[in-house]
Protein backbone atom coordinates (compact mmCIF):
# COMPACT_ATOMS: atom_id res chain seq x y z
CA UNK A 1 0.00 0.00 0.00
CA UNK A 2 1.23 3.51 -0.86
CA UNK A 3 2.30 5.67 1.52
CA UNK A 4 0.70 9.74 2.20
CA UNK A 5 3.72 11.13 0.01
CA UNK A 6 3.26 8.47 -3.01
CA UNK A 7 -0.70 9.10 -2.75
CA UNK A 8 0.19 13.32 -3.15
CA UNK A 9 1.88 12.68 -6.17
CA UNK A 10 -0.29 13.35 -9.35
CA UNK A 11 0.31 14.14 -12.73
CA UNK A 12 -0.45 17.63 -12.02
CA UNK A 13 2.53 17.76 -9.09
CA UNK A 14 5.32 19.93 -10.17
CA UNK A 15 9.01 18.46 -10.42
CA UNK A 16 10.33 20.26 -7.86
CA UNK A 17 7.89 19.41 -5.58
CA UNK A 18 8.50 15.63 -5.64
CA UNK A 19 12.16 16.02 -5.70
CA UNK A 20 11.49 17.97 -2.16
CA UNK A 21 9.40 14.78 -1.13
CA UNK A 22 12.05 12.71 -1.34
CA UNK A 23 15.22 14.18 0.08
CA UNK A 24 16.98 11.39 0.37
CA UNK A 25 17.53 11.32 -3.49
CA UNK A 26 15.23 8.72 -4.50
CA UNK A 27 13.34 10.81 -6.47
CA UNK A 28 16.18 12.35 -8.35
CA UNK A 29 17.35 8.80 -8.99
CA UNK A 30 14.43 7.62 -10.26
CA UNK A 31 14.42 11.13 -12.58
CA UNK A 32 18.29 10.07 -14.00
CA UNK A 33 17.22 6.31 -14.94
CA UNK A 34 13.91 8.10 -17.09
CA UNK A 35 17.32 10.03 -18.28
CA UNK A 36 15.62 13.38 -17.49
CA UNK A 37 17.52 16.73 -16.81
CA UNK A 38 14.49 17.33 -14.98
CA UNK A 39 15.97 18.00 -11.50
CA UNK A 40 18.19 20.86 -12.54
CA UNK A 41 15.81 22.54 -15.24
CA UNK A 42 14.47 25.75 -14.89
CA UNK A 43 11.30 23.95 -15.76
CA UNK A 44 10.86 22.41 -12.24
CA UNK A 45 9.41 24.72 -10.21
CA UNK A 46 6.57 24.70 -12.86
CA UNK A 47 6.76 21.37 -14.99
CA UNK A 48 4.12 18.84 -13.65
CA UNK A 49 5.06 15.04 -13.83
CA UNK A 50 2.70 14.43 -16.47
CA UNK A 51 3.81 17.28 -18.77
CA UNK A 52 7.47 16.48 -18.26
CA UNK A 53 6.56 13.01 -19.44
CA UNK A 54 5.04 14.04 -22.20
CA UNK A 55 8.06 16.18 -23.35
CA UNK A 56 10.36 13.61 -22.77
CA UNK A 57 7.99 11.23 -24.91
CA UNK A 58 7.30 8.51 -21.88
CA UNK A 59 3.88 7.24 -20.94
CA UNK A 60 2.39 10.05 -18.47
CA UNK A 61 0.85 6.98 -16.78
CA UNK A 62 4.11 4.46 -16.72
CA UNK A 63 5.65 7.51 -15.23
CA UNK A 64 2.97 7.86 -12.41
CA UNK A 65 2.98 4.66 -11.62
CA UNK A 66 6.92 4.81 -11.22
CA UNK A 67 6.97 7.36 -9.16
CA UNK A 68 4.10 6.59 -6.82
CA UNK A 69 6.02 3.60 -6.16
CA UNK A 70 8.63 5.45 -4.52
CA UNK A 71 7.64 5.03 -1.41
CA UNK A 72 7.45 0.71 -1.99
CA UNK A 73 9.64 -1.03 0.22
CA UNK A 74 11.76 -1.79 -2.44
CA UNK A 75 10.72 1.27 -4.69
CA UNK A 76 9.56 0.91 -8.42
CA UNK A 77 10.39 -2.48 -9.87
CA UNK A 78 13.06 -2.40 -12.99
CA UNK A 79 9.79 -3.63 -14.79
CA UNK A 80 8.23 -0.44 -13.65
CA UNK A 81 11.09 1.60 -14.73
CA UNK A 82 11.39 0.37 -17.87
CA UNK A 83 8.16 0.99 -18.63
CA UNK A 84 8.03 4.56 -17.85
CA UNK A 85 11.41 5.20 -19.35
CA UNK A 86 10.19 3.76 -22.93
CA UNK A 87 10.25 6.43 -25.54
CA UNK A 88 7.26 6.34 -27.60
CA UNK A 89 8.10 8.04 -30.59
CA UNK A 90 9.35 5.81 -33.48
CA UNK A 91 12.90 6.67 -35.10
CA UNK A 92 14.14 6.08 -38.40
CA UNK A 93 17.60 6.96 -39.03
CA UNK A 94 17.83 9.51 -42.33
CA UNK B 1 69.26 17.78 -14.59
CA UNK B 2 66.63 15.72 -12.52
CA UNK B 3 64.89 12.78 -14.93
CA UNK B 4 61.46 13.52 -13.94
CA UNK B 5 59.13 16.50 -14.08
CA UNK B 6 57.23 17.23 -10.51
CA UNK B 7 53.72 18.35 -11.78
CA UNK B 8 51.76 19.96 -8.94
CA UNK B 9 48.28 20.36 -10.46
CA UNK B 10 45.16 22.00 -8.88
CA UNK B 11 42.12 19.21 -7.77
CA UNK B 12 39.81 21.23 -5.87
CA UNK B 13 35.87 22.52 -5.42
CA UNK B 14 34.65 25.29 -3.63
CA UNK B 15 30.88 26.65 -4.07
CA UNK B 16 31.03 29.33 -6.97
CA UNK B 17 28.31 31.29 -4.53
CA UNK B 18 31.34 31.41 -1.70
CA UNK B 19 33.83 32.54 -3.86
CA UNK B 20 31.91 35.20 -5.43
CA UNK B 21 30.08 36.59 -2.45
CA UNK B 22 32.98 35.94 0.35
CA UNK B 23 36.26 38.15 -0.76
CA UNK B 24 37.45 35.80 2.33
CA UNK B 25 41.29 35.28 1.85
CA UNK B 26 41.02 32.33 4.10
CA UNK B 27 39.16 30.90 1.18
CA UNK B 28 41.66 31.36 -1.05
CA UNK B 29 43.80 27.87 -0.81
CA UNK B 30 44.59 25.03 -3.29
CA UNK B 31 44.40 21.48 -3.30
CA UNK B 32 46.70 19.73 -5.40
CA UNK B 33 47.25 16.14 -6.84
CA UNK B 34 50.76 15.42 -7.55
CA UNK B 35 52.83 13.46 -10.31
CA UNK B 36 55.89 12.70 -11.72
CA UNK B 37 56.34 12.76 -14.94
CA UNK B 38 59.66 11.32 -17.28
CA UNK B 39 61.26 14.70 -18.23
CA UNK B 40 62.08 12.99 -21.97
CA UNK B 41 58.09 12.76 -22.29
CA UNK B 42 57.45 15.96 -21.31
CA UNK B 43 56.08 18.46 -24.29
CA UNK B 44 55.26 21.20 -21.65
CA UNK B 45 53.49 22.21 -18.64
CA UNK B 46 51.80 25.54 -19.37
CA UNK B 47 51.32 27.97 -16.57
CA UNK B 48 49.89 31.42 -16.85
CA UNK B 49 51.24 34.27 -15.53
CA UNK B 50 48.23 35.62 -13.45
CA UNK B 51 48.17 39.39 -12.16
CA UNK B 52 47.82 40.66 -9.25
CA UNK B 53 44.18 40.65 -7.80
CA UNK B 54 42.20 43.73 -6.97
CA UNK B 55 42.38 44.85 -3.45
CA UNK B 56 38.38 46.91 -3.72
CA UNK B 57 36.35 45.23 -5.90
CA UNK B 58 33.65 47.36 -5.02
CA UNK B 59 35.70 50.74 -6.10
CA UNK B 60 36.80 48.98 -9.00
CA UNK B 61 32.93 48.44 -10.08
CA UNK B 62 32.31 52.37 -9.65
CA UNK B 63 35.03 53.15 -11.60
CA UNK B 64 34.67 51.12 -14.51
CA UNK B 65 31.08 52.48 -15.07
CA UNK B 66 31.64 55.75 -14.73
CA UNK B 67 35.02 55.21 -17.16
CA UNK B 68 33.80 52.81 -19.92
CA UNK B 69 35.81 51.22 -22.15
CA UNK B 70 33.46 52.28 -25.40
CA UNK B 71 29.80 54.13 -25.54
CA UNK B 72 28.24 56.30 -22.41
CA UNK B 73 28.99 56.42 -18.85
CA UNK B 74 26.13 54.44 -16.91
CA UNK B 75 25.16 57.71 -15.00
CA UNK B 76 24.81 59.07 -18.61
CA UNK B 77 22.84 55.79 -19.85
CA UNK B 78 20.69 56.22 -16.45
CA UNK B 79 20.06 60.03 -17.43
CA UNK B 80 16.63 61.20 -18.54
CA UNK B 81 15.92 56.74 -18.74
CA UNK B 82 13.10 55.39 -16.98
CA UNK B 83 13.85 51.96 -16.24
CA UNK B 84 16.67 50.25 -15.99
CA UNK B 85 17.29 45.92 -15.75
CA UNK B 86 20.59 44.74 -14.47
CA UNK B 87 21.09 41.25 -15.66
CA UNK B 88 23.65 38.88 -13.10
CA UNK B 89 24.46 35.29 -13.52
CA UNK B 90 23.61 32.68 -11.41
CA UNK B 91 24.68 30.49 -8.43
CA UNK B 92 26.89 28.03 -11.19
CA UNK B 93 29.08 31.32 -11.75
CA UNK B 94 31.43 32.93 -9.26
CA UNK B 95 30.90 36.46 -10.26
CA UNK B 96 31.05 38.18 -6.71
CA UNK B 97 27.64 40.34 -7.54
CA UNK B 98 27.08 41.11 -4.02
CA UNK B 99 30.31 43.26 -4.68
CA UNK B 100 29.42 44.67 -7.87
CA UNK B 101 26.27 45.79 -7.45
CA UNK B 102 26.46 48.43 -4.63
CA UNK B 103 27.81 50.88 -7.03
CA UNK B 104 25.14 50.07 -9.86
CA UNK B 105 22.79 50.57 -7.06
CA UNK B 106 24.21 53.98 -6.20
CA UNK B 107 24.34 55.34 -9.83
CA UNK B 108 20.61 54.01 -9.95
CA UNK B 109 19.68 56.09 -6.47
CA UNK B 110 21.65 58.68 -8.01
CA UNK B 111 20.31 58.92 -11.21
CA UNK B 112 16.59 58.87 -9.52
CA UNK B 113 15.42 55.94 -11.55
CA UNK B 114 12.77 54.95 -9.90
CA UNK B 115 11.81 51.79 -11.98
CA UNK B 116 14.97 49.39 -11.40
CA UNK B 117 14.83 45.29 -11.45
CA UNK B 118 17.40 43.20 -10.87
CA UNK B 119 17.20 39.52 -13.09
CA UNK B 120 19.00 36.71 -12.99
CA UNK B 121 19.96 35.07 -15.94
CA UNK B 122 19.42 31.55 -15.11
CA UNK B 123 18.54 30.65 -18.18
CA UNK B 124 16.96 26.85 -18.13
CA UNK B 125 18.67 25.92 -15.10
CA UNK B 126 16.82 25.85 -11.94
CA UNK B 127 16.30 29.47 -10.02
CA UNK B 128 18.16 30.50 -7.26
CA UNK B 129 17.03 29.32 -3.93
CA UNK B 130 16.27 32.05 -0.88
CA UNK B 131 19.71 31.16 0.75
CA UNK B 132 21.70 31.65 -2.72
CA UNK B 133 19.75 34.71 -3.66
CA UNK B 134 21.09 35.94 -0.36
CA UNK B 135 24.70 34.90 -0.65
CA UNK B 136 24.74 35.65 -4.54
CA UNK B 137 23.25 39.54 -3.81
CA UNK B 138 24.28 39.94 -0.05
CA UNK B 139 21.87 40.74 2.51
CA UNK B 140 22.81 44.55 2.29
CA UNK B 141 22.15 44.63 -1.06
CA UNK B 142 18.65 43.05 -0.55
CA UNK B 143 18.12 45.52 1.99
CA UNK B 144 18.73 48.17 0.25
CA UNK B 145 17.15 47.06 -2.87
CA UNK B 146 13.87 46.37 -0.90
CA UNK B 147 14.14 50.06 0.29
CA UNK B 148 14.56 51.37 -3.20
CA UNK B 149 11.53 48.73 -4.45
CA UNK B 150 13.66 46.89 -6.58
CA UNK B 151 12.70 43.41 -6.86
CA UNK B 152 14.71 40.78 -7.89
CA UNK B 153 13.29 38.48 -10.88
CA UNK B 154 14.77 35.25 -12.58
CA UNK B 155 14.64 33.47 -15.81
CA UNK B 156 11.31 31.17 -15.99
CA UNK B 157 11.56 29.46 -19.07
CA UNK B 158 8.28 27.28 -18.41
CA UNK B 159 6.07 30.34 -18.22
CA UNK B 160 5.47 31.60 -22.07
CA UNK B 161 3.61 34.74 -20.88
CA UNK B 162 6.55 36.08 -19.36
CA UNK B 163 8.03 36.85 -22.43
CA UNK B 164 8.28 39.55 -25.05
CA UNK B 165 8.63 38.38 -29.11
CA UNK B 166 11.63 40.58 -30.18
CA UNK B 167 12.00 38.89 -34.08
CA UNK B 168 14.38 36.63 -35.79
CA UNK B 169 18.44 36.71 -35.79
CA UNK B 170 20.00 36.36 -39.26
CA UNK B 171 21.08 32.84 -38.73
CA UNK B 172 17.36 32.43 -37.84
CA UNK B 173 16.83 32.51 -33.89
CA UNK B 174 13.30 33.29 -32.79
CA UNK B 175 13.98 35.43 -29.63
CA UNK B 176 11.64 35.90 -27.29
CA UNK B 177 13.06 38.07 -24.31
CA UNK B 178 12.05 38.41 -20.36
CA UNK B 179 9.75 41.19 -19.99
CA UNK B 180 11.38 42.40 -17.61
CA UNK B 181 14.55 43.13 -19.11
CA UNK B 182 12.58 43.71 -22.54
CA UNK B 183 10.29 46.65 -21.14
CA UNK B 184 13.08 48.44 -19.63
CA UNK B 185 14.93 51.61 -21.10
CA UNK B 186 18.24 50.63 -20.21
CA UNK B 187 19.87 46.73 -20.08
CA UNK B 188 23.13 46.37 -18.58
CA UNK B 189 24.67 42.96 -18.13
CA UNK B 190 27.16 41.80 -15.25
CA UNK B 191 29.05 38.27 -15.05
CA UNK B 192 32.30 36.55 -15.45
CA UNK B 193 34.78 37.15 -18.80
CA UNK B 194 36.36 34.17 -19.95
CA UNK B 195 36.72 31.64 -23.00
CA UNK B 196 35.17 28.68 -23.58
CA UNK B 197 34.33 25.87 -25.97
CA UNK B 198 31.17 28.28 -26.88
CA UNK B 199 33.56 31.00 -28.24
CA UNK B 200 33.26 33.20 -24.59
CA UNK B 201 30.82 33.31 -21.78
CA UNK B 202 30.15 36.44 -20.17
CA UNK B 203 28.85 39.83 -22.07
CA UNK B 204 25.40 38.99 -24.30
CA UNK B 205 25.66 35.40 -23.11
CA UNK B 206 23.67 36.76 -19.99
CA UNK B 207 20.92 37.63 -22.48
CA UNK B 208 20.89 34.40 -24.49
CA UNK B 209 20.67 31.97 -22.78
CA UNK B 210 20.51 34.25 -19.65
CA UNK B 211 16.97 35.89 -19.73
CA UNK B 212 15.09 33.97 -23.00
CA UNK B 213 12.60 31.48 -23.54
CA UNK B 214 12.73 27.86 -23.79
CA UNK B 215 12.73 28.14 -27.47
CA UNK B 216 15.04 30.72 -27.84
CA UNK B 217 17.35 28.83 -25.85
CA UNK B 218 17.05 25.89 -27.67
CA UNK B 219 16.84 27.61 -31.41
CA UNK B 220 20.11 28.60 -30.62
CA UNK B 221 21.88 26.12 -29.15
CA UNK B 222 20.26 23.20 -31.14
CA UNK B 223 21.90 24.96 -34.37
CA UNK B 224 25.06 26.07 -33.54
CA UNK B 225 26.82 24.13 -30.61
CA UNK B 226 27.91 21.54 -32.63
CA UNK B 227 29.10 23.28 -35.00
CA UNK B 228 32.59 22.99 -35.84
CA UNK B 229 33.45 26.72 -35.87
CA UNK B 230 31.78 26.68 -32.41
CA UNK B 231 34.86 25.91 -30.46
CA UNK B 232 37.23 27.90 -27.72
CA UNK B 233 38.41 31.34 -28.17
CA UNK B 234 35.82 31.49 -31.60
CA UNK B 235 33.94 34.85 -30.53
CA UNK B 236 33.62 34.77 -34.32
CA UNK B 237 32.33 31.22 -34.39
CA UNK B 238 27.96 30.85 -35.13
CA UNK B 239 27.43 30.20 -31.64
CA UNK B 240 28.87 33.41 -30.01
CA UNK B 241 28.27 35.61 -32.95
CA UNK B 242 24.37 35.05 -32.83
CA UNK B 243 24.14 35.18 -29.13
CA UNK B 244 25.79 38.65 -29.41
CA UNK B 245 23.48 39.70 -31.96
CA UNK B 246 20.57 38.53 -30.34
CA UNK B 247 22.01 40.88 -27.14
CA UNK B 248 22.36 43.79 -29.68
CA UNK B 249 18.43 42.89 -31.16
CA UNK B 250 17.39 42.89 -27.25
CA UNK B 251 18.91 46.35 -26.86
CA UNK B 252 21.50 45.15 -24.06
CA UNK B 253 22.80 48.96 -23.85
CA UNK B 254 25.81 47.68 -22.19
CA UNK B 255 28.14 44.87 -20.13
CA UNK B 256 29.78 44.67 -16.94
CA UNK B 257 32.58 42.27 -17.01
CA UNK B 258 34.57 40.71 -14.42
CA UNK B 259 37.77 38.38 -14.90
CA UNK B 260 38.81 35.91 -12.01
CA UNK B 261 41.88 34.24 -11.53
CA UNK B 262 42.19 30.78 -11.03
CA UNK B 263 41.47 31.23 -7.19
CA UNK B 264 38.49 33.15 -8.11
CA UNK B 265 39.95 36.64 -6.59
CA UNK B 266 38.78 39.66 -9.26
CA UNK B 267 41.74 40.68 -11.38
CA UNK B 268 39.86 42.96 -13.49
CA UNK B 269 36.21 45.13 -13.96
CA UNK B 270 35.58 46.07 -17.19
CA UNK B 271 31.79 48.26 -18.40
CA UNK B 272 31.05 49.65 -21.65
CA UNK B 273 28.77 49.11 -25.06
CA UNK B 274 28.33 45.63 -26.00
CA UNK B 275 29.88 44.19 -27.40
CA UNK B 276 32.78 46.30 -27.95
CA UNK B 277 33.50 46.41 -23.72
CA UNK B 278 33.08 42.24 -23.65
CA UNK B 279 35.26 41.56 -26.50
CA UNK B 280 37.75 43.46 -24.94
CA UNK B 281 37.36 41.84 -21.65
CA UNK B 282 38.29 38.75 -23.41
CA UNK B 283 41.13 39.95 -24.92
CA UNK B 284 42.28 40.37 -21.81
CA UNK B 285 41.65 37.42 -20.49
CA UNK B 286 43.33 35.99 -23.74
CA UNK B 287 46.85 37.56 -23.03
CA UNK B 288 46.52 36.08 -19.34
CA UNK B 289 45.36 32.64 -20.30
CA UNK B 290 46.21 31.89 -24.21
CA UNK B 291 49.02 29.99 -24.47
CA UNK B 292 51.69 29.54 -27.65
CA UNK B 293 50.27 26.34 -29.06
CA UNK B 294 53.18 23.91 -28.76
CA UNK B 295 51.92 21.84 -30.85
CA UNK B 296 53.61 24.08 -34.09
CA UNK B 297 57.22 22.62 -32.87
CA UNK B 298 56.18 19.02 -31.39
CA UNK B 299 53.37 17.89 -32.44
CA UNK B 300 50.37 16.98 -31.03
CA UNK B 301 50.37 15.51 -27.47
CA UNK B 302 49.57 11.55 -26.96
CA UNK B 303 48.38 12.57 -23.19
CA UNK B 304 47.22 15.74 -21.68
CA UNK B 305 46.96 16.05 -17.64
CA UNK B 306 44.22 18.47 -16.80
CA UNK B 307 43.58 20.11 -13.35
CA UNK B 308 40.50 21.67 -11.96
CA UNK B 309 40.66 25.24 -9.98
CA UNK B 310 38.31 25.90 -7.48
CA UNK B 311 35.59 28.82 -9.13
CA UNK B 312 34.80 25.84 -12.12
CA UNK B 313 32.65 24.95 -9.38
CA UNK B 314 31.65 21.20 -7.40
CA UNK B 315 29.63 19.23 -10.66
CA UNK B 316 32.13 17.96 -14.00
CA UNK B 317 29.38 19.12 -16.16
CA UNK B 318 30.91 22.90 -15.29
CA UNK B 319 34.76 21.54 -14.46
CA UNK B 320 35.26 19.56 -17.43
CA UNK B 321 34.89 22.09 -20.20
CA UNK B 322 38.62 22.34 -20.69
CA UNK B 323 38.54 18.68 -22.16
CA UNK B 324 37.11 21.30 -25.34
CA UNK B 325 40.30 23.46 -24.78
CA UNK B 326 42.66 20.35 -24.42
CA UNK B 327 41.50 18.65 -27.17
CA UNK B 328 43.12 21.14 -29.68
CA UNK B 329 46.44 20.14 -28.34
CA UNK B 330 45.74 16.29 -28.14
CA UNK B 331 46.19 14.17 -31.39
CA UNK B 332 43.55 11.95 -32.64
CA UNK B 333 43.45 8.60 -30.33
CA UNK B 334 44.86 10.57 -27.83
CA UNK B 335 43.89 10.43 -23.73
CA UNK B 336 43.23 13.35 -21.73
CA UNK B 337 43.53 12.46 -18.36
CA UNK B 338 41.17 15.12 -16.48
CA UNK B 339 41.65 15.12 -12.35
CA UNK B 340 38.74 16.58 -11.07
CA UNK B 341 37.33 16.02 -7.75
CA UNK B 342 33.63 16.96 -8.69
CA UNK B 343 32.05 16.36 -5.12
CA UNK B 344 28.79 17.10 -6.19
CA UNK B 345 26.25 19.98 -5.06
CA UNK B 346 23.81 20.61 -2.11
CA UNK B 347 20.69 22.40 -3.28
CA UNK B 348 17.01 23.57 -2.27
CA UNK B 349 15.63 20.59 -4.21
CA UNK B 350 18.51 18.07 -2.86
CA UNK B 351 21.67 16.44 -3.22
CA UNK B 352 23.06 16.21 -6.52
CA UNK B 353 25.96 13.94 -7.53
CA UNK B 354 29.58 15.52 -9.35
CA UNK B 355 28.70 13.71 -12.57
CA UNK B 356 25.00 14.81 -12.41
CA UNK B 357 23.99 15.79 -15.86
CA UNK B 358 27.13 13.90 -17.47
CA UNK B 359 23.96 11.01 -17.08
CA UNK B 360 22.26 12.22 -20.35
CA UNK B 361 25.10 10.73 -22.65
CA UNK B 362 24.44 7.13 -21.13
CA UNK B 363 22.13 6.04 -23.53
CA UNK B 364 24.75 7.18 -26.49
CA UNK B 365 27.78 5.73 -24.64
CA UNK B 366 29.99 3.99 -25.80
CA UNK B 367 31.15 7.49 -27.46
CA UNK B 368 31.52 5.92 -31.17
CA UNK B 369 31.04 8.05 -34.31
CA UNK B 370 28.17 5.79 -35.05
CA UNK B 371 26.13 6.75 -31.66
CA UNK B 372 27.44 10.82 -32.31
CA UNK B 373 24.79 10.17 -35.19
CA UNK B 374 22.05 8.81 -33.10
CA UNK B 375 23.26 11.90 -30.68
CA UNK B 376 22.89 14.82 -33.50
CA UNK B 377 19.77 12.93 -34.84
CA UNK B 378 18.25 13.49 -31.28
CA UNK B 379 19.36 16.42 -31.23
CA UNK B 380 17.51 18.49 -34.13
CA UNK B 381 14.49 16.14 -33.40
CA UNK B 382 14.64 17.78 -29.93
CA UNK B 383 14.97 14.46 -28.09
CA UNK B 384 18.07 15.87 -26.48
CA UNK B 385 17.55 19.29 -24.56
CA UNK B 386 20.57 21.38 -25.25
CA UNK B 387 20.48 23.46 -22.46
CA UNK B 388 22.18 20.67 -20.72
CA UNK B 389 23.36 19.42 -24.02
CA UNK B 390 25.29 22.05 -24.49
CA UNK B 391 27.87 20.82 -22.17
CA UNK B 392 27.95 16.93 -22.38
CA UNK B 393 27.60 16.75 -26.14
CA UNK B 394 30.88 18.52 -26.58
CA UNK B 395 32.72 16.64 -24.32
CA UNK B 396 30.93 13.03 -25.85
CA UNK B 397 31.98 14.15 -29.21
CA UNK B 398 36.13 14.22 -27.89
CA UNK B 399 35.10 11.01 -26.67
CA UNK B 400 34.27 10.10 -29.87
CA UNK B 401 38.08 10.28 -30.82
CA UNK B 402 39.37 10.47 -27.69
CA UNK B 403 40.43 8.29 -24.37
CA UNK B 404 38.93 10.53 -21.29
CA UNK B 405 39.88 9.16 -18.45
CA UNK B 406 38.74 11.41 -14.99
CA UNK B 407 40.89 11.33 -11.91
CA UNK B 408 38.11 11.93 -8.99
CA UNK B 409 36.65 11.41 -5.83
CA UNK B 410 35.69 7.67 -4.56
CA UNK B 411 32.21 8.29 -4.05
CA UNK B 412 31.87 9.22 -8.33
CA UNK B 413 33.31 6.01 -9.20
CA UNK B 414 30.08 3.97 -9.60
CA UNK B 415 28.11 6.38 -11.24
CA UNK B 416 31.04 6.93 -13.82
CA UNK B 417 31.00 2.90 -14.42
CA UNK B 418 27.33 3.17 -14.71
CA UNK B 419 27.11 6.06 -17.31
CA UNK B 420 30.36 4.19 -18.96
CA UNK B 421 33.17 6.45 -17.96
CA UNK B 422 36.76 5.83 -17.20
CA UNK B 423 37.35 6.74 -13.49
CA UNK B 424 39.82 5.99 -10.98
CA UNK B 425 41.20 8.17 -7.94
CA UNK B 426 44.59 7.52 -8.73
CA UNK B 427 46.07 9.87 -11.10
CA UNK B 428 49.70 7.80 -11.18
CA UNK B 429 47.63 4.67 -12.36
CA UNK B 430 45.28 6.98 -15.07
CA UNK B 431 48.73 8.35 -16.50
CA UNK B 432 51.00 4.20 -16.32
CA UNK B 433 47.68 3.19 -17.99
CA UNK B 434 48.16 6.34 -20.94
CA UNK B 435 51.71 5.39 -21.16
CA UNK B 436 50.87 1.87 -21.44
CA UNK B 437 48.55 2.98 -24.44
CA UNK B 438 50.84 5.03 -25.59
CA UNK B 439 54.42 3.53 -25.64
CA UNK B 440 57.54 5.13 -24.00
CA UNK B 441 57.94 7.78 -26.03
CA UNK B 442 54.54 9.72 -25.66
CA UNK B 443 54.30 12.99 -25.81
CA UNK B 444 52.96 14.76 -22.62
CA UNK B 445 51.19 17.91 -22.11
CA UNK B 446 50.59 19.37 -18.44
CA UNK B 447 47.51 21.84 -18.80
CA UNK B 448 46.96 22.58 -15.15
CA UNK B 449 43.80 24.97 -15.50
CA UNK B 450 43.00 23.52 -18.79
CA UNK B 451 38.99 24.98 -18.36
CA UNK B 452 40.73 28.67 -19.07
CA UNK B 453 43.43 27.74 -21.03
CA UNK B 454 43.60 27.85 -24.42
CA UNK B 455 45.92 27.54 -27.02
CA UNK B 456 46.26 31.03 -29.24
CA UNK B 457 46.08 30.06 -32.41
CA UNK B 458 42.52 29.13 -31.74
CA UNK B 459 41.10 32.36 -31.04
CA UNK B 460 38.73 34.24 -33.61
CA UNK B 461 37.51 37.71 -32.40
CA UNK B 462 36.26 38.77 -35.24
CA UNK B 463 32.48 38.29 -36.07
CA UNK B 464 31.18 37.85 -39.29
CA UNK B 465 30.31 40.95 -41.15
CA UNK B 466 26.74 40.98 -39.71
CA UNK B 467 25.95 44.48 -41.57
CA UNK B 468 25.80 42.90 -45.05
CA UNK B 469 22.41 41.48 -44.74
CA UNK B 470 21.28 44.71 -43.60
CA UNK B 471 23.21 46.76 -46.67
CA UNK B 472 21.09 44.27 -49.17
CA UNK B 473 17.52 45.04 -47.52
CA UNK B 474 18.70 48.75 -47.89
Amino acid sequence: MSSRSSQRIRGKTPIAEILRMYPDGRAYQLMRQLHWACALCGFSPREPLAMAAKKHKNSPLAVLEAFRALDLPDGPSDEMIARAAVRHRKYAMP
Amino acid sequence: MSDTHHAVIPFESLDPLTIGAAGNEDLVYRETIEIDIPAANLMADIRPDEPDPIDDTMAAAAAALESPHSGPRFSDLLAGAGSVAVIIDNQFRPTPASRLLPAILDAIETAGVGDARIVCANGKVFPMSESDIVQKIGEENLARMERMGVPFMQNDPGNPDMYTYIGISSRGTPVWLHNAVASADVKISVGQAQSNHWGAGGGGKLILPGVVSDATIESNHAAFVTSPQTHYGAVAGPMRSDIDEVATMCGLSGTMNVILDTYGRVIDVLFGAHPDAHRESITRFNAIYAYDNPVADHGPADIAICGVFAPTDHLFFHTGWGAMSTDLVVREGGTMIYCSPSPGVHTDLGDFPGLALMDLMQPYMPATKENYERVLHDIHHRTIEMWSGCIWVPIYEVMTRKHLTMVTLEENLAMAAEIGFDATTSLDDAFAAAMERHGPDAKVIVLPYARYQLPKNAIRMEAEDMAALEQIRL
